[in-house]
């Protein structure tokens, strides 16, 4: 049985079309991104899921129910805000606590299980303290454990890691994708960056426009783009438009040689640590390649030289548009 | 430092206002609370007769209740009605202004119809609820007409009921706007995390946008309260000059030129204000919530 089902989902605000026929299956091991520029409807389908946006037409399934009609507070899904959206004037484990006082819990037994939720992402000594005493990584960790108190079948992640610096980021990522493995439930993630999609999900989920472009798992994603729009917003790929139609080449693959028919100008070098990124003016088009700095630096080449610009037939991709 | 001064300056006409207009009134009147009076002249003097008279006979139960005291329960019991009516409309209404009305166009404009009645005066305000409570008055004649009733109802009008109504009437802008503002810095996705954790609308009220509109609250409540406890002009017109208030009886000392007796009861009542405002202030930090 699969844990998160959507079925073409449709959102309509007025006359503006925000979210049109998204289907996607989640099993409860899959760790699952959003990945998509501003407005391309990835939050509203997230936020349909929670249940705080009308659903135009479709259906959501959580743990084989149907839930589209039914009020957040009544599915078995549980959602992590943005700025974490923790609640001010409440200490962190009242935060924590907060959903089991609305159940009827009382006090004492509340604090308990909070207090062992706290424990799960080792924040027990900031108990009694305000959230606005905390780091960023903190609040962040209070959100989740707010979360996960009501033991939702599916969690459901806003770009939980956009507020935080880059190193955070990073780390808090690592201990995301291990806390979903934990628990063994799917988890949503909205983003709008590539790299964080690429290194946390088991499905990615490419939207744009309101629509899904493409899914599949990162690697597919990459390797194999199914159209202009993914080979461009994922980046690292150059979409030219080729004698035998729409393809893209990985900046990986494109070779720079001085041997052969010159076709093309070097405009730019750039050193980017481990690999150097060359960018080329060729008949196409401006193009670029990532290049081992070692095998690149004995060709002896210098912004304005003219060289050889190829790909090895095959390691395109032929893109749909 | 430089800077701190030259910003000081731009609070200087203000404070020069305060200071003449306030500061010194406030003191001249503490001075005058113990001078001593005839019918025609003031004494300067340093005595307490003024507030021996005021309390006379207050610590004497045997008596019952002295003016002073009987005056002041009545000051405070529509202290407290208003206070206790502008709060629930005040919030009701702000209330369904952040959270009920979707666009801020529609926001301003229903804001500021709040504000209309304040084109016309307070005086005249009080005095429209005239005709319309009297006993030939509109809500009479017609209740009568409809044969809800066959004699005109007496309550409606001079009793506590219009003064009550003309208080509350008056003064639940001044609940609204500070309430409004406080609700108004509430961020969204704390209603929507509430939500997501099982809580209804009125869990929500009580857990979440209470607590976060206090600051607002105690401000809307300092207003209404330090108006109305110092009130002599509405409970004068709609209370047909037969309700007692602590504002009314400072009034009449002055138009007898009793000062130093109206000063006197002035000091008590401003103390007993300060003291609440105070009071207030220690339930809520209203520094730190601004």
């Amino acid at each position: 049985m699969d844990a998160l089902e959507v079925i073409s989902l449709s959102i309509q605000y007025d006359d503006v079309i925000a979210v049109s026929d998204v289907s996607f299956k989640l099993s409860t091991e899959q760790y699952c991104c959003l990945l998509g520029p501003s407005g391309c409807g990835k939050t509203s389908t997230l936020r349909a899921i929670a249940g705080h946006e009308d659903v135009s037409a479709g259906d959501v399934i959580v743990g084989g129910q149907n839930v589209t009609d039914l009020a957040p507070a009544k599915r078995p899904t549980s959602m992590m805000f943005q700025d974490y959206a923790l609640f001010p004037h409440l200490t962190v484990l009242d935060n924590v606590a907060f959903a089991l006082k609305i159940a009827g819990m009382d006090k004492t037994e509340r604090h308990t299980v909070a207090l062992g939720y706290l424990k799960k992402v080792q924040l027990e000594e900031f108990a009694s303290r305000f959230p606005s005493e905390l780091s960023g990584g903190q609040q962040q960790r209070v959100a989740l454990a707010r979360a996960l108190v009501t033991s939702p079948k599916a969690l459901l992640l806003d770009e939980p890691l956009s507020a935080l610096d880059p190193f955070l980021r990073i780390d808090m990522r690592a201990e995301l994708k291990a806390m979903q493995k934990s628990l063994g439930i799917p988890f949503v993630h909205v983003t709008h960056s590539q790299e964080e999609a690429m290194a946390l999900s088991d499905v990615v989920i490419v939207m744009d426009g309101g629509q899904i472009q493409q899914v599949g798992s990162p690697r597919e994603i990459y390797e194999t783009p199914a159209n202009r729009f993914v080979a461009e917003f994922i980046g690292g790929h150059n979409v030219i438009e080729s004698d035998h139609g729409l393809v893209s080449v990985k900046y990986s693959e494109l070779q720079i040689e001085t041997k052969g028919q010159a076709n093309s100008t070097i405009e730019r070098i750039e050193y980017l640590g481990q690999y150097l990124k060359v960018s080329v003016a060729t008949d196409f088009g401006t193009l670029h390649a990532y290049t081992d700095d070692k095998t690149f630096l004995s060709l002896g080449l210098t912004t304005g030289d003219e060289c050889n610009t190829h790909w090895v037939p095959g390691t395109e991709t032929l893109l749909k548009n | 430092m430089a800077r701190q001064n030259s910003s000081s300056i731009l609070a200087l006409p203000f404070a020069s206002v305060l200071a003449t207009f306030f500061i010194l009134p406030l003191i001249l009147v503490v001075v005058v609370s113990f001078w001593d009076y005839t019918e025609y002249s003031l004494i300067p003097d340093l005595i307490l007769m003024n507030y021996e008279e005021l309390f006379y006979g207050c610590f004497d139960w045997s008596e019952g209740l002295c003016t002073t005291f009987a005056t002041y329960l009545s000051t405070f019991k529509y202290v407290f009605l208003t206070w206790f009516f502008t709060l629930g409309i005040g919030f009701g209404v702000a209330l369904y202004l952040v959270f009920c009305v979707r666009s801020l166009k529609m926001q301003i404009v229903l804001f500021l119809i709040c504000t209309i009645p304040f084109w016309t005066s307070n005086v005249i305000r009080m005095i429209s609820w005239i005709p319309l409570l009297g006993r030939n008055g509109i809500v009479n004649t017609s209740l009568m007409s409809m044969g809800v009733i066959d004699q005109p109802i007496e309550w409606l009008l001079y009793s506590g009921f219009s003064v009550t109504l003309g208080f509350v009437h008056l003064y639940t802008l001044f609940m609204v706007v500070p309430i409004f503002n406080s609700m108004a810095k509430i961020d969204r996705s704390l209603i929507e995390a509430a939500k997501d954790s099982g809580a209804s609308a009125w869990q929500i009220i009580t857990n979440i946008i209470i607590p976060l509109s206090r600051s607002g609250i105690m401000i809307g409540s300092i207003f209404v309260i330090t108006i109305v406890v110092g009130d002599f002009i509405t409970i004068g017109v709609l209370g047909g000059q037969q309700i007692a208030s602590v504002g009314k009886i400072i009034y009449v000392e002055m138009s007898y030129l009793q000062f130093p007796a109206a000063a006197a009861n002035a000091v008590v009542l401003v103390s007993i204000t300060l003291l609440m405002v105070a009071a207030m202030m220690r339930i809520v930090n209203v520094r730190k919530e601004l």
